[in-house]
């Protein structure tokens, strides 16, 4: 057998080992041992299914507190270029995957807060909050209106 | 022991056999150009993901080995926008089939430093997909043709080389795997098994006003138990049907799937996976339909 090919078989055994596990524990949740965790969650990742879906929707807005009290909403998309699901899911999962020394909706405030300063709005605060509103077969934004929609704020700054 | 002989040649001819280059080159300019539309688009807002004035927090707790943590520490803008456009540069070259090789390991570099720098938040299949798949081409032959290599060697675009056919299988595989996983799994997910997962993927946050039009007809519910299990029952066979004597259909059917995802629920960077169905064909199949229209030059034959 030439070296090329013996490195070849060697190549595709590997990758078809990591493959396998990946399946397995997409099928069944059943972690291979020896199998480094960030390599199963990337290769997982390669094949996991859509599979969460929501009853409600959910959308993240920031505001800034002007110098009279009171806030006005600041263009978060304008920071970060996703599609609208990408844009919410990334804020859902951004509490999971930081430093744990960080609150990551109290860092995003900060930064706002840095960077709308920058772009000269002299904020007295900035701060994260999550709306939800009931789904509407209309539209996504239809049934966001005040009685509907309610809101949590995630992190605020200073 | 004869017949078991015989089968390692048949496994080791499917895995190593020379072939003509016109599969794979074809793939590297779709992949290549449909990259580079997914980078351009995220250009604008360079300095808010890669560069030190981003709004997002470090990702230093999970799963990046220590001898990378230095990696996705942001750089100033101007080293990003420099380093943004190197990677764009080297995108092109891979189109191009500028040192094909190089070029797609520069961008697998590239790509692997983003990953970890933002687009790891988003945790996306098709971007760990992109990655793999530069990475195998960075190994590749994906250059004999169609190519600036073939111009500067010999003359002509069109002229070719044969190639291993080895990262070809190896990109076939993963797509297989993805679909194996992806459809598979639905098997046995709640929301899969009735029409839920469909209906409120219809008035999600992903979707689209297509989307809501469909949602918005007076259809019963079981309509969308009818879409859950055609969804189910195709991505359950779809990974055998790529590689079938029909797998026409099932290309046809795959270019479907991924178009109707998208106009659904927006998630158009899956249409690259159609490009990887002329993986699947026989290479000597597609060098001759290419040979029908596109003749190679008398000379370079």
């Amino acid at each position: 057998m030439k070296i090329r090919h013996f490195a070849g078989y060697l190549f595709l055994t590997t990758y078809l080992f990591f493959l396998s596990a990946a399946f397995l524990y997409t099928m069944f949740r059943i972690r291979v041992p020896g199998v480094p965790w960030p390599f199963l969650r990337f290769a997982y990742g390669t094949m996991a299914p859509y599979q969460g879906f929501s009853t409600v929707n959910s959308f993240f807005r920031a505001e800034g507190e002007l110098e009279n009290g009171v806030f006005e909403s600041i263009d978060l998309q304008s920071y970060l270029h996703l599609p609208q699901g990408e844009f919410i899911i990334l804020f859902f999962r951004l509490k999971n995957h930081t430093s744990s020394s960080l609150q990551p909706y109290q860092y995003v405030a900060q930064r706002l807060f840095e960077e709308e300063n920058k772009r000269g709005k002299k904020y007295r605060s900035a701060r994260l909050l999550v709306e939800q509103w009931p789904m509407s077969v209309r539209g996504f934004w239809v049934n966001n209106i005040s009685p509907l929609q309610n809101h949590e704020i995630l992190g605020t700054y200073p | 022991m004869k017949n078991l002989f015989s089968k390692h040649r048949a496994v080791d001819s499917w895995l190593f056999a020379l072939v003509p280059p016109h599969a794979l080159a074809l793939f590297r300019i779709f992949f290549g150009m449909f990259l580079l539309i997914l980078w351009l688009r995220r250009l604008p807002f360079l300095p808010y993901l890669f560069a030190n004035g981003r709004i997002l927090p470090p990702l230093l707790d999970e799963g990046i080995p220590s001898f990378l943590s230095p990696f996705p520490v942001p750089p100033s803008p101007e080293i990003a926008c420099l380093l943004y456009i190197i990677f764009l540069s080297f995108l092109v070259f891979f189109i191009l089939g500028f040192y094909t090789r190089t070029s797609a390991f520069v961008s697998f570099l590239f790509s692997l430093y983003y990953w970890f720098l933002a687009m790891r938040l988003v945790e996306a299949t098709y971007d760990r997909l992109f990655i793999i798949f530069l990475f195998i081409l960075s190994f590749s032959g994906a250059g004999m043709t169609l190519s600036w290599t073939m111009r500067h060697r010999h003359g002509s675009w069109w002229a070719w080389e044969p190639i291993v056919v080895f990262p070809q299988r190896l990109i076939a595989i993963q797509v297989t795997m993805t679909y194996l996983g992806s459809g598979w799994q639905k098997a046995w997910l709640p929301g899969w098994q009735t029409g839920e997962v469909i209906y409120y993927m219809l008035i999600g946050m992903r979707s689209t006003r297509f989307a809501h039009f469909i949602a918005a007809l007076p259809l019963s519910f079981y309509f969308y138990e009818v879409m859950s299990g055609i969804v189910k029952l195709f991505e359950f066979i779809l990974p055998f049907g790529l590689w079938s004597k029909s797998q026409r259909w099932f290309f046809l059917g795959g270019a479907i799937f991924h178009i109707l995802v998208t106009c659904v629920i927006g998630m158009w960077w899956f249409l690259a996976l159609i490009a990887t169905y002329i993986l699947f064909i026989d290479p000597e199949k597609v060098f001759m339909w290419f040979e029908k229209r596109f003749p190679t030059p008398a000379p370079l034959r």
